[in-house]
């Protein structure tokens, strides 16, 4: 399949805010899409409608060939796209390891019942439950979070709860990942950091990204392609380095100026 | 000092009723954020069904099945068919649809059972232990006993399965725990056959308490439940258990040492308007959070 997700005329109302109007993406498989824009351009909208927490006013939303705007966010992650949120979403009052584990909820088979009637290390249930921890402890190596594994969450550093919200999405072991600002209020260090794991993920896991940052050096560095949108419409779309030097782009952060050459 | 050992297993007696009612209801709020009042209704249904059974098979063993599984059955439906219609509007809303179907609930109860106490007695209420002046009888016993062993499942379900893990996800944030794939009405769906099965136990062991049930007996419970929950900080599961107990063993020692001077209820609703004007957020004392 050479198409991953395809987004077409997608817009989003609020009131007589047109938050989304007429975004077309299309998205391949294991690229990473940056989203740029001023605050408010639209982009978390864009998420939520991916995510189905928003259900779009018009436009179709295809994952892998199938028609998703319509469904509820649950049905989503299942299909295979998890995201993180641009503030923390944790459950603050559980540990690291639960949180993660809540990830492999989707594939999970072993409901109460089924739960109830089975005990044991032997049985279905006993087997499902250690292969989860395995993914989970994976995750949890792959990311360097082995200290902070039985720790509450809420009590974390923030950049280590990015990692944890971060390791919470992969272990929905999603084909597409939606980001939404990733290094925002990290170290210069951590920051770092996760550029090497998001590129890790893309080259290793083979995962698609959709990324909202605000750190431009990033965002050129670690995209594919960057999309930029302002007041909800897109703007511009292709390669990092023509979409920073894109006019409207320009604008869009700048400000309309009047256009001075640069003195010899 | 023996009647402090008896007021201490009539109070515990008590509170382990109070928070088997409660718990469904406190669930249900956590998960919600609905005031779900039919809840008595379907504790009143449970007693019934209990009856019903104990009468057509003389053994009160099958009383508590029955009332299981019906009251998981009509809990299942009121969610289904009422609650989950409503649910995303303001809370008065489904408050309301609340009241009304637990009004709806008595009226049929009352054209099927009539409206006086109907005898509920079975052949081992009159046995119990007695150690000199200290006696425990046999209902207290089961009623204490079986609610213990009710409240460990519970802890179990909700901390050491990966369903609870789910469902205390859902009650943090219900569109996060969407978002990475729980589906919540699923969840929503279980927690009122839970919580509404724990009611149904509930009433059985209140009708084997008191030897009698009454198709008006969910009246007072209706919001008596709002005590309990408010002591324990409305949605907190620990702190009603927790508020249920001391409620129970307040209400014993107060009227046992300074006389019947107020009825019972009056009491409770005391305690609660005085807990809501002093510590808003629960006996449990924690802050909201963030």
């Amino acid at each position: 399949m050479d198409v991953l997700l395809e987004i077409q005329g997608l817009s989003k109302n609020f009131g007589g805010l047109k938050a989304l109007s007429n975004v077309d993406i299309t998205l391949k498989p294991k690229e990473i899409l940056g989203v740029i824009g001023p605050n408010g351009a639209g982009k978390t909208t864009l998420f939520n409608c991916i995510n189905g927490l928003y259900r779009p006013d018009s436009g179709v939303i295809r994952f892998e060939g199938r028609p998703i705007q319509a469904l509820g966010p649950d049905r989503i992650a299942r299909l295979g796209i998890a995201r993180t949120f641009q503030n923390i979403e944790l459950f603050a009052n559980m540990r690291t390891m639960e949180n993660i584990m809540l990830g492999r909820h989707v594939h999970m088979r072993t409901g109460i019942f089924r739960g109830a009637a089975m005990w044991g290390r032997r049985s279905f249930a006993g087997r499902e439950e250690r292969a989860h921890r395995l993914t989970v402890e994976t995750i949890i190596d792959l990311l360097g979070l082995q200290a902070v594994r039985d720790k509450l969450v809420g009590g974390l550093p923030y950049g280590t709860q990015k990692l944890v919200e971060l390791a919470r999405a992969l272990a929905l072991e999603p084909r597409l990942l939606l980001l939404d600002e990733p290094c925002a209020g990290m170290t210069a260090e951590e920051k770092q950091d996760m550029i090497f794991w998001i590129k890790d993920l893309q080259d290793e896991l083979g995962v698609t990204i959709l990324l909202i940052e605000h750190d431009m050096r990033m965002v050129m560095d670690i995209s594919d392609r960057i999309l930029a949108i302002n007041f909800g419409r897109p703007i511009a779309l292709g390669a990092p380095e023509a979409v920073r030097r894109h006019p409207d782009v320009l604008e869009a952060y700048l400000g309309k100026q009047e256009r001075r050459e640069p003195a010899a | 000092m023996g009647t402090f050992l008896e007021n201490l297993v009539t109070g515990a007696a008590l509170g382990s009723i109070y928070a088997l009612i409660s718990i469904g209801m406190t669930m249900v709020y956590g998960l919600l954020k609905i005031l779900h009042v039919a809840h008595a209704g379907v504790y009143v249904f449970g007693a019934l069904l209990g009856l019903l059974a104990f009468r057509l098979t003389g053994s009160i063993l099958f009383a508590f099945p029955a009332a299981v599984l019906g009251c998981a059955l009509m809990g299942y439906l009121l969610y289904r068919f009422m609650y989950r219609r409503v649910q995303d509007e303001k809370p008065l809303i489904p408050l309301i649809v609340g009241i009304g179907m637990f009004t709806a609930m008595g009226d049929a109860y009352r054209l099927a059972a009539g409206p006086y106490s109907i005898s509920f007695e079975h052949g081992l209420a009159q046995t119990g232990i007695v150690l000199g002046t200290f006696h425990i009888s046999f209902n207290q016993v089961l009623v204490i006993g079986s609610a213990a062993a009710l409240l460990v499942l519970v802890w179990l379900m909700v901390n050491k399965t990966k369903t609870g893990l789910a469902w205390r996800a859902s009650a943090q944030d219900r569109e996060v725990a969407m978002g990475i794939g729980v589906n919540s009405n699923y969840m929503f769906g279980l927690n009122f056959m839970f919580g509404s099965a724990l009611a149904g136990i509930a009433g059985v062991l209140v009708g084997l308490y008191y030897g009698a049930v009454n198709a008006n007996m969910g009246e007072v419970w209706a919001y008596k439940v709002f005590v309990v929950m408010v002591l324990g900080g409305l949605g907190n599961v620990t702190g009603t258990v927790i508020a249920a107990y001391l409620l129970g063993l307040a209400e014993t020692f107060i009227i046992s040492s300074w006389g019947y001077f107020l009825p019972r209820d009056a009491i409770a609703f005391i305690c609660m308007i005085l807990v809501l004007i002093l510590m808003p957020n629960g006996v449990m004392g924690k802050r909201k959070q963030v």
